[in-house]
């Protein structure tokens, strides 16, 4: 619980840690660190790309799948965050020069985003069902290709 | 059961964003091309993003063993 002392205290205080961490980020002479920080940013997504196609797509997966998956990929979301953010500190062309664009860091959040929809969005197991139904079992002069066992 | 052209389409475009040997520059418009594919699906089905992202996502990895395509590539 939250009591009424922590929420007085100045949200500065609160985001202290964060402020520091974004103002290295956005030093001028960290352009080369951000680039470091997208390059790994990259190569963790994919990591969680192999494992997820092997844990949620291959196989119907476990409580702790799910689990694991929503922490790693809200994870990733938070990180590219991150970065977004020391990205639109520095000038574009600047930062492209070092292969950073924030387009791409933007797109990739995106697919994230949809990531965390697709496997944890709120949704009612009676809704999801009544929209499964409409979708694969529609009416044979809809477009239909690839029909499954 | 059958899936609907269009989610076959939606499923194909997430594959191509899978690809561990996808170039950087390829994923915006790759991103935008899936998002318009999902928009129109959630018209067709009167539903939300979440909503239909959520429905066909378990359908995905069917699709790609009924398209007989690698899990994931090797290089990485």
């Amino acid at each position: 619980m939250i009591t009424d002392v922590a929420m007085d205290k100045p949200s500065s205080n609160h985001w202290e840690f964060v402020q520091n961490l974004l103002h290295d980020l956005q030093a001028e002479e960290d352009r080369e660190q951000i680039a470091y920080l997208f390059g790994q940013w990259r190569l963790s997504i994919k990591a969680f790309r192999r494992v997820e196609a092997h844990r949620m797509n291959l196989t119907p997966p476990t409580e702790l799948d799910v689990l694991f998956h929503r922490a790693c990929v809200t994870d990733l979301i938070s990180f590219g965050t991150l970065i977004e953010i020391a990205a639109r500190g520095h000038d574009p062309a600047e930062l492209s020069n070092h292969g950073v664009k924030l387009e791409f860091v933007i797109a990739i959040i995106q697919d994230l985003q949809n990531t965390l929809d697709e496997w944890h969005a709120q949704v009612s197991s009676a809704k999801l069902e009544g929209l499964r139904d409409r979708i694969f079992n529609a009416t044979p002069e809809l477009n239909l290709t690839n029909t499954r066992a | 059961m059958p899936r609907p052209n269009l989610i076959s389409q939606i499923h194909e475009l997430k594959y191509e964003l899978r690809r561990s040997r996808l170039k950087v520059s390829e994923i915006p418009r790759l991103q935008a091309d899936f998002d318009d594919l999902v928009q129109q699906a959630c018209e067709e089905y009167h539903c939300s993003k979440a909503e239909l992202l959520k429905a066909i996502a378990p359908d995905f990895g069917k699709w790609v063993k009924d398209e007989r395509l690698p899990v994931i590539e090797k290089d990485l």
